[in-house]
């Protein structure tokens, strides 16, 4: 019995399909990974989970949270989920908190929002709240505003503010992208000791495959608005079955071994608006053949234990 | 990360603190000018009943026309009035109307422009009734709206408000709109928090700078407004002693006695100018990154 089931998720803007044919399940405490280039739609499948698009975007599909289709969920409803059930931490710990209000007046705002608890109580929450997340001297950081904390504070802080209703679910969208590298770490560390701490799923996006093969369970990989490849994360990483994964893990530096060029993956991500018909990543793969470009190829469970979604897969790997 | 801050905190670190928004007004040349030239023409108007040597409604024909003196520093008008005491309660008048016209525009224009600027449904048919009104000349429409309602110290302030409450909402909806596409208010939305709430908590406050700025321009119109409605004959009714109105009483007499005129027009002056000082001190104040590039 899975948390969250997103059946044939498709996000539109107008006439133009941004995400189609997105599915996926997360269990209650797992940790799916959803990875993908810039614009290969990982954030606009969160904002969907979150009924959050941006104007304009509409959503078809089916997104089951416990028994609940979000999408045809009434706003209301939603707003009593959102930060209570679902939670969700943002790219930018640096503009994402409110610049006139303290830490604790944030995070209080959750707290007597979704669980009614008077101004004192939400406070003193804060500081244990604000300790959970390593927060060093919390009684004195709770008082303090945004722009006195460092970034990885701050990624603290945003994590603390979504924890606050101990959420089922978890959305980290990029949460270590714009940290520096030490910090990654210390932040990746702490989701990690949180969410087997308090059991949540998480759903954590990121084009970095080192933070997946980190923390992930199971991994999606998703190219221009489609799902290319899912399955184990340790399957993914030893066997690759779709050629996309498999040149995006050629393309990480390794530190052992001859110093070469690092080889790179040609062309860029098409723009929805000329998303090829058939295979969207035919035009940048190597091994694509004329069959490729004929219609959209469909997910397929795969003797290497992985879902891909390539018609030549087997010879491929 | 981790390990730095699991450090022994044995030496904290000196906290300076950042100087206020107000400790940095006060050191503001500019605005330290303007609340000095505003604030003293404010004194002398709140302490008018002390500070002025005549009753500024009782007539003496004995003494009209009278040149500045020592017995009537500012001279007298053509009821023998005394120049000086009219103007003081004039500063009164003109101070109360400009003081109500920011506060109403502030509070109506405010939530007219938050409210376009946050609906997006909202916006058009708003913006166009306000883009309408701003099609008269402001000044215009108030001695029209002032001559409707008739004259009284409220009406001229109710003229005046529906005058400048376009400009009002104009600044407010520039500011949600800039505002509303910040990470944290989608940040806020994640957290449950409903639209009113987003707009009221999270928006309005980091988009009120403009409007603060604004207002002191707003307040400084409308005391010249004011003074152009009463001159008119459209404002406060006479003898209720206005700035404007002190001015309209010398007109066809200035030549003979300039002294009339002169008075009442140089401290609207003086107001004006502290209005519009104290309005750049905060604008600077309150956006520090446009300081350097104003100077």
């Amino acid at each position: 019995m899975s948390l969250l089931s997103v059946q044939d998720l498709a996000v539109s803007f107008g006439p133009t399909r941004v995400l189609e044919g997105v599915s996926f399940d997360i269990a209650e405490g797992e940790v799916l990974g959803v990875v993908g280039e810039s614009g290969s739609g990982k954030s606009m499948t969160a904002l969907a989970i979150m009924g959050l698009l941006p104007i304009g975007g509409r959503a078809a599909g089916r997104i089951t949270f416990q028994d609940r289709d979000l999408l045809t969920l009434p706003e209301r409803a939603m707003q009593r989920l959102r930060g209570d059930s679902v939670a969700m931490i943002f790219q930018e710990p640096m503009s994402s908190l409110n610049p006139v209000l303290t830490i604790g007046e944030q995070i209080a705002e959750v707290l007597r929002r979704h669980r009614g608890m008077r101004r004192r109580d939400a406070h003193a929450e804060a500081v244990s709240l604000l300790k959970l997340v390593e927060i060093a001297a919390a009684e004195r950081r709770v008082d303090e505003y945004p722009h006195q904390l460092s970034g990885g504070m701050r990624q603290r802080a945003m994590i603390a503010i979504a924890l606050a209703c101990r959420p089922k679910l978890l959305i980290a969208d990029e949460p270590t992208t714009a940290l520096d590298a030490t910090v990654q770490a210390g932040i990746l560390d702490l989701l990690r000791g949180l969410r087997r701490e308090l059991g949540m799923a998480v759903l954590l996006i990121t084009h970095d495959l080192g933070v997946v093969s980190d923390i992930c369970e199971r991994v999606v990989v998703m190219y221009a608005g489609r799902v290319a490849e899912a399955g184990p994360a340790g399957r993914i990483f030893e066997q690759p079955a779709h050629p996309y994964t498999r040149a995006l893990l050629a393309a990480i530096p390794r530190l052992e071994g001859p110093i070469g060029d690092l080889p790179a993956i040609p062309g860029v991500v098409p723009s929805p608006a000329d998303f090829p018909k058939g295979c969207r990543f035919a035009p940048r793969c190597a091994h694509a053949r004329p069959a490729c470009e004929v219609a959209p190829p469909v997910l397929r469970a795969l003797p290497s234990g992985t879902e891909a979604a390539c018609i030549r897969a087997e010879e491929v790997s | 990360m981790a390990g730095v801050e699991a450090l022994p905190a044995a030496a904290p670190a000196p906290r300076v603190k950042a100087p206020g928004a107000l400790a940095r007004l006060l050191a503001h040349p500019s605005f330290r000018w303007g609340l000095l030239l505003f604030g003293a023409v404010a004194v002398c108007g709140l302490l008018a009943d002390w500070l002025a040597p005549y009753d500024p409604l009782r007539n003496n024909f004995r003494t009209r026309f009278q040149p500045p003196s020592e017995t009537f520093w500012f001279g007298t008008d053509r009821f023998g009035r005394d120049i000086l005491s009219r103007t003081l309660f004039g500063i009164q008048v003109s101070l109360r109307i400009g003081l109500g016209v920011a506060l109403v525009t502030a509070l109506v224009g405010g939530a007219i422009g938050a409210v376009a600027g946050f609906w997006r449904r909202a916006d058009g048919p708003i913006m166009r009734v306000m883009d309408a009104l701003m099609a008269f000349p402001a000044v215009l429409l108030a001695i029209a709206l002032a001559a409707a309602l008739g004259p009284s110290e409220l009406n001229v302030i109710v003229a005046l408000s529906i005058a400048y409450v376009p400009r009002t909402a104009r600044v407010m909806r520039a500011g949600v709109l800039v505002v509303r596409e910040f990470p944290f208010v989608e940040g806020a939305r994640a957290i449950g928090a409903s639209p009113t709430r987003v707009l009221l908590r999270h928006v309005l406050p980091n988009a009120m700078a403009p409007l603060v700025v604004q207002q002191t321009y707003v307040f400084a119109l409308a005391v010249l407004a004011e003074a152009v409605l009463s001159f008119l004959g459209v404002g406060p009714p006479p003898p209720t002693p206005t700035l404007g109105g002190v001015i309209a009483d010398g007109r066809d007499f200035i030549q003979e006695a300039p002294w009339i005129s002169i008075t009442p027009g140089v401290v609207i002056a003086l107001v004006v100018l502290g209005l519009n000082l104290m309005g750049d001190g905060l604008r600077d104040a309150l956006d520090p990154r446009l300081r350097t590039a104003i100077r």
